[in-house]
């Protein structure tokens, strides 16, 4: 007897063949499929050995022919797959679909287009308001600002003093800390600019939970006088202004010509935009994004100097303190400040909001509207192809029932309804997934220049899992009405219907009529919308901002440091450039101001005035003003109109008795009924009261957008009071932007260390304000255009349906002698309808929704007549048409084919 | 069925007494991916039977039972039925048995 010998290796290894491949065949022939490859092997080596033929090649060809067992293994997988139920229904749904392949073109791109919006609006969601910050535990991290006791839900900067004040005192926070805008030059660059920054106190990365990328953070003793030249990059800095040095921590740079040293580079996902203050999308300011930040060095006047509030705060609360303690702690701080500093702090309080609702903030309310908007589209590319499975499932009604007849079972037929849905659904899907890929790239583009957290928009993981997710849901809901429909013992009736009926279905057409009235409902909800925010737009385009836009061009720059001591050098740098812009050819005129409307940096400096001759109030109850420095220039180029008196002139010197300008809107509110000329107020301009007689009156100005209201501003001449944050006014005579390079460049002859720190043309800067309200009305617009498409779609697909069921009816009408008149009124009746009863119920969504939208809207009222009945008509117009088509078919039956037929 | 010209092989060898998944390798010269496949398929469309081998014979040699593959009387019909076709395919399948490999003291 001999002993079993253990298997050699060239046994082993084509056992271990077999042994991964046996995982491909299924599993009720697995076992019997091992036993034969293994019996094969094993004799085939028995016989090797005992003819001596163990020989390597010999050896090779045994597992090569192994090998084998791969393919066999799969072939025999495949086969049991494509006997799959399921993998049957899946290729007998693509041939339906090719069956018709315009009508399915038409349902895959429709569900795609809704897809892919969905998943481009959610995406920005995700990044907004779902996922986690980038912060370490960021739900305690809170924002903190001042605002008046009479209207908290006005966000105000913090002042220095008060944020000090509140430091020493609060017990809410485990850190707590301020950043103040700042700005350095930079020179090492092609060419002068200015560097957005923040100065932080102490603790403020810990407060948000921000470790650096590469580096450090600022060590305690760097927030004192001396050793506070250390910058933090922000990534962004660090790529654009060093390339992505990786030597560039501890490395010396020149900021301000004077030598920093970099201590480290944050990470590419920290973009705070802490130091915004205007809380709207819809006023288009471009968020400001720091490059650099550097210690604050807290000196007497922060502690002191409380009428300024350009500070932004963080906090990280203490642990165990809610977010309602934290507010309630500083109301109260707030409170005792109110009675200790009662001129400056008395209607002052502290409001905390959190970090996300910071961010997320502006971008809320037109987010869930196109979310809305977005939604709706999917509902109703869902209702739409949910009607063409109907209509099918119809036609195919004598197939299903013929296959119940032969004894297929029923949940087999509506299974392979909902598998065709499935199939569309997943085409649609790969189609919106790449629709999504592409419209997020546009939409970040776009809308990071607002909020730049944005700008870490993808499509990740989950949200294919969402996108999958929905599909799913899409197909369940196309295909779960038809195949309850079928299953519904519509088998029985449906080889009697098509045998004997005349009429069609009532049910399947009572649904399709429900899917038409949603349809409608939904397009005019969004046409409602889409007109509401058309208006709104056009409205505020049309604004006057009180001066001409066209042909300017703007260069600001801030004057300072050592050679711009006295006023007399600032004065003589200032009469350069513009003597200079004048003699550039294509300049009509050159001025300059230091509020400069429109301009990102706007220099709104506020006093309070006393007018001669009136009783004044006390110091702190004085009226407010803004105070604007300007020569005579800037208001001809801008052209704004003078309504009395006169501009400045070259008489109005240094020497010359000091004078001003009011707008009209300080002339009204200070000497209603009177003339201002001649007039005289007094205003505090450094630290000495300094009285002027006014010249002029001028038209007023939208200083921070269409929308936004005129200020009360008094002009004072350029020659008296020199100053050194101005803005170059040049008017042009051709294209400004052209000129604007040229214009540097002069600036740069006169001083080649001069930051230009923003250069634009007024008609870009009025554009761009207008563009977040162009671009939501632009979303919301086409896809109200695609509903508008999809509901006529709808009727006309619908009507055809039913028209074509009942050929017979109309056949047998036509024959007892109606005319073709009455059976287009018929028919086209019928889809009017169903119109009606969706605009209707449309309007009166659009109504019960006009609080979601009313935040959007500029001087249109939501529940606006005209858009309601605009819409309405349009609609309804729309519908005629996709009836009419129909309709005229339906009176061309021959009445006797018809009555053959059945 | 399709009839391809390995397929036809496949018939062929099974009718000239080869009746193991190796034994069919070695007579057609087709790899083994490729054979077994066409095996599957002719069982299902019923050309051929399929049993195990005694297994007193196994036992002999110590090893498991091969599976022994037949012709049917179908599967016959479809041989001579493209035969006509793959003329060649007799020129190939060797008519003395074991002539392409001999495996001497086989069978």
């Amino acid at each position: 007897m001999n002993r079993p010998l253990p298997d050699p290796l060239v046994v082993r290894l084509c056992l271990a063949i077999l042994g991964l491949a046996r995982h491909l065949v299924p599993r009720a022939a697995r076992d019997q499929w091992t036993r034969e490859w293994d019996a094969e092997i094993r004799h085939r080596w028995h016989a090797m050995r005992r003819r001596d033929e163990t020989r390597w090649d010999r050896q090779a060809d045994l597992v090569k022919r192994s090998s084998g067992a791969v393919a066999d293994a799969a072939f025999l997988r495949q086969q049991f797959t494509a006997d799959l139920d399921v993998v049957q229904d899946a290729r007998y749904g693509v041939r339906m679909l090719r069956k018709r392949p315009v009508v399915s073109a038409l349902a895959v791109v429709v569900l795609a287009l809704g897809l892919g919006g969905t998943i481009t609006v959610f995406s920005t969601i995700d990044a907004l308001l779902l996922r986690e910050l980038p912060y370490a535990d960021s739900d305690r991290v809170v924002t903190v600002w001042q605002t008046e006791v009479t209207r908290t839900d006005e966000r105000l900067g913090v002042g220095s003093a008060a944020f000090l004040d509140w430091r020493a005192r609060t017990r809410s926070f485990a850190s707590f800390a301020a950043a103040e805008g700042f700005g350095f030059d930079y020179f090492d660059g092609p060419e002068p600019v200015q560097l957005d920054a923040a100065l932080v106190t102490e603790g403020f990365f810990e407060a948000l939970g921000v470790r650096p990328m590469r580096g450090r953070l600022f060590r305690a003793e760097e927030y004192v006088d001396g050793r506070s030249d250390v910058v933090l990059l922000s990534h962004a800095a660090w790529q654009r202004r060093f390339g992505g040095d990786e030597s560039i921590v501890g490395r010396t740079i020149r900021l301000d010509e004077r030598p920093f040293v970099v201590a480290g580079v944050l990470p590419s996902s920290f973009r705070l935009d802490l130091l915004r203050r205007e809380a709207d999308t819809v006023g288009g300011q471009a968020a400001q994004v720091e490059e650099l930040w550097a210690p604050k060095v807290l000196r007497d006047f922060d502690q002191q100097y409380r009428p300024g509030r350009f500070w932004g705060a963080v906090g990280r609360l203490a642990p165990g303190v809610t977010f309602e303690r934290a507010q309630a702690d500083l109301a109260t701080i707030s409170r005792h400040l109110a009675s200790e500093q009662p001129q400056t702090m008395a209607s002052m309080t502290a409001i905390i909001e959190p970090l996300r609702e910071q961010i997320a903030g502006p971008l809320r309310a037109p987010l869930t509207l196109l979310f809305a908007a977005v939604l709706m589209v999917l509902l109703i590319a869902c209702g739409n192809i949910a009607s063409l499975l109907i209509a099918r499932s119809v036609e195919r009604q004598r197939e299903f029932a013929v296959r119940v007849a032969i004894g297929a079972r029923r949940w087999r037929l509506v299974r392979q309804v909902i598998v065709e849905a499935a199939v569309l659904a997943l085409i649609a899907c790969g189609l919106g997934l790449a629709i999504a890929y592409v419209a997020v790239r546009g939409f970040v583009g776009y809308t990071s220049q607002f909020v730049p957290q944005l700008a870490d928009v993808t499509l990740d993981v989950r949200l294919m899992l969402f996108a999958v997710g929905l599909t799913v849901s899409a197909a369940l809901c196309i295909g779960l009405w038809p195949a309850i429909k079928l299953s519904r013992g519509g088998v029985q009736d449906g080889l009697k219907e098509t045998a004997t009926g005349l009429t069609a279905s009532v049910h399947r057409r009572r649904l399709a009529s429900a899917l038409i009235v949603g349809e409608v409902t939904l397009a005019v909800v969004l046409l409602t919308g889409a007109g509401l925010l058309l208006r709104s737009f056009v409205t505020v385009a049309r604004i006057d901002p009180g001066f001409v836009k066209s042909n300017v061009a703007l260069l600001q720059v801030f004057v300072y440091g050592e050679r711009y001591r006295t006023a007399e050098q600032t004065r003589a740098f200032f009469r350069q450039i513009v003597d200079s812009f004048h003699s550039q050819r294509g300049v009509v005129r050159a001025g300059a101001v230091s509020a400069m409307p429109f301009m990102r940096a706007d220099i709104d400096v506020r006093r309070g005035f006393r007018v001669a001759g009136r009783p004044a109030p006390p110091d702190d109850q004085l009226p407010i003003t803004s105070i604007a420095v300007a020569t005579g220039e800037y208001f001809e180029a801008l052209r704004i109109p003078l309504r009395h008196g006169r501009l400045f002139s070259d008489s109005d010197s240094a020497h010359a008795p000091p004078v001003a300008i009011i707008n009209d809107l300080m002339a009204e509110r200070v000497w209603p009924g009177e003339n201002p000329i001649g007039q005289r107020i007094t205003v505090t301009w450094e630290r000495q009261k300094r009285p002027m007689e006014i010249v002029g009156v001028v038209g007023r100005l939208r200083h921070n957008g269409l929308e936004s209201e005129a200020r009360p501003e008094v002009f004072v001449p350029f020659a008296q009071v020199p100053f050194g944050s101005m803005t170059f006014v040049v008017q042009t005579s051709s294209e400004p932007a052209a000129l604007i390079s040229s214009l540097k460049a002069r600036i740069w002859e006169a001083d080649p260390t001069m930051v230009v720190h923003d250069a634009a043309t007024l008609d870009s800067l009025v554009a761009q304000s207008l563009a977040p309200r162009r671009f939501v009305m632009q979303i919301v617009g086409s896809l109200s255009g695609l509903a508008f498409l999809l509901a006529a779609i709808g009727i006309y697909g619908m009507l055809s349906f039913s028209t074509g069921q009942r050929t017979g009816e109309i056949g047998l009408r036509l024959a007892m002698g109606a005319g073709a008149d009455r059976i287009m009124r018929m028919v086209i009746g019928e889809g009017m309808m169903l119109a009606g009863i969706g605009v209707t119920i449309g309007l009166v969504a659009a109504l019960a929704m006009r609080r979601g939208i009313a935040a959007l809207l500029y001087g249109v009222s939501p529940a606006d007549p005209l858009t309601l009945a605009g819409t309405a008509a349009l609609l309804l117009a729309v519908a005629l048409i996709a009836c009419y088509m129909p309709a005229r078919r339906a009176t061309k039956i021959d009445p006797l084919t018809a009555l053959r037929v059945q | 069925m399709k009839i391809t010209y390995s397929t036809v092989l496949v018939l062929e060898a099974l009718a000239r007494g080869y009746h193991y998944g190796f034994d069919v390798i070695d007579a057609t010269n087709l790899p083994s991916g490729t054979v077994y496949p066409i095996l599957r398929r002719f069982e299902n469309e019923g050309l051929v039977t399929s049993e195990w081998e005694s297994q007193d014979v196994a036992q002999k040699d110590q090893r498991p039972p091969r599976r022994y593959y037949a012709l049917t009387a179908e599967g016959e019909r479809l041989l001579a039925d493209s035969k006509a076709r793959y003329r060649a395919a007799s020129e190939i399948v060797p008519r003395r048995k074991r002539a392409l490999k001999p495996l001497r003291g086989e069978r």
